[in-house]
């Protein structure tokens, strides 16, 4: 069985795929109450066996989450990309930023890339991310990247919203893919200060 | 593109296979661990928890160097059972594990998969006079591990429930 998980880089970020060394930044944002929409806070063992099946779901499915990097520093901001374990509908596009990254669009940037890789080099057509209804963050970063609350679509368990994303079709070449580098390009600006609260 | 860093090696012994874990053990591997016999080796769990695990056996390779095989018999190719290295968090040091799914056990399989695994992890893991966990009333396994020439160390815990260590004998000519 051999697997080759690819590298993408964006205009700020590289993505890489889950590594040893990155995984004391992954323990210690899922050790913390930033991880509650995401099955955590966990303890160390139950952290590292995610870490582990972070990986091996990459070699299971053939997609994955990717973590994302800085392009210039290297160091981890968070991670991005596809999720579908046993019991998921259908493919989720996920993500989670450590907290001290947050409020710089980096979950936007991975986000969007991690979106047109599927789309483009996987031949997804569509894509849903199962958000928290109380995590008004990703359900910001949902709307940003143009998903919309799919009411008909099946939810994990009952307690989560559906956020479906455009498809390929729609999305090429369209306003919103055009208003996503624009934003994109104003947090790659070091002038450039958000305003409001700080979003991922 | 990035190699995924460790392919897992395949080891055939005169019944068996010893390969990675892979998807189409998911259903076997999920019944057992539905059942009461898994409450030695930390089940029982569902669906969910039970893809999680199977999909982090493949991490652990990754991240370990080392980790558990999937166990095929000859010739059918079916999926017995599992034997090979743990470690995470909560371990004092790696452990040598075994498991037969329901109708493999009574062949000698789980001794011919351990010793395999034993043997491979001293000579290319640096893996050697490695622990077992073993559940205290789990005697099926305290039996195995005497055959396998360990011998009870102490009474210990993991992952907060109380287990008996195991300690296996240092192989020779592994270095």
């Amino acid at each position: 069985m051999s697997l080759s998980i690819p590298v993408i880089e964006t205009r700020r970020l590289v993505l890489r795929g889950p590594e040893a060394e990155d995984y004391p930044d992954f323990k210690a944002t899922f050790a913390s109450y930033r991880s509650r929409f995401m099955g955590g806070p966990l303890n160390a063992y139950e952290a590292w066996m995610l870490y582990a099946a972070e990986i091996g779901h990459w070699q299971v499915n053939g997609f994955g989450m990717w973590m994302i990097h800085d392009k210039v520093t290297d160091e981890t901001y968070g991670m991005a990309g596809g999720w579908m374990p046993a019991g998921w509908p259908e493919r989720e596009i996920a993500w989670i930023i450590w907290p001290d990254a947050a409020g710089h669009g980096y979950a936007l940037e991975a986000t969007n890339a991690a979106r047109a890789y599927f789309y483009e080099s996987c031949g997804w057509e569509t894509a849903v991310s199962y958000i928290d209804p109380k995590n008004l963050d990703s359900i910001r970063l949902a709307e940003r990247l143009g998903a919309l609350k799919d009411r008909e679509a099946a939810t994990i368990d009952g307690n989560d919203a559906v956020y479906r994303h455009p498809s390929p079709g729609a999305l090429k070449g369209s306003q919103l893919a055009h208003g996503i580098e624009m934003e994109i390009s104003h947090y790659a600006d070091p002038l450039f200060k958000p305003k409001g609260w700080a979003i991922d | 593109m990035m190699a995924m860093p460790l392919p897992i090696p395949v080891l055939e012994t005169e019944r068996l296979v010893l390969r990675g874990p892979q998807i189409e053990d998911l259903k076997p591997m999920s019944a057992f661990f539905e059942t009461e016999r898994s409450q030695y080796v930390g089940g029982p769990r569902d669906a969910m928890g039970t893809w999680q695990s199977m999909v982090a056996r493949i991490g652990h390779w990754s991240l370990n160097g080392y980790g558990l095989w999937h166990i095929e018999e000859k010739p059918s190719g079916a999926f017995i059972g599992w034997a090979g290295m743990i470690f995470a968090p909560a371990w004092d040091e790696p452990e040598l594990g075994w498991t037969l799914l329901e109708g493999a056990e009574g062949k000698g399989y789980a001794f011919e998969a351990a010793t395999t695994a034993r043997a491979y992890a001293a000579r290319h893991q640096k893996q050697n006079g490695v622990i077992s966990y073993i559940a205290p009333a789990n005697s099926r396994s305290q039996a195995l591990a005497q055959r396998l020439g360990a011998v009870f160390e102490r009474d210990g815990k993991l992952l907060g429930k109380p287990c008996q260590v195991w300690r296996h004998p240092v192989l020779e000519g592994t270095a």
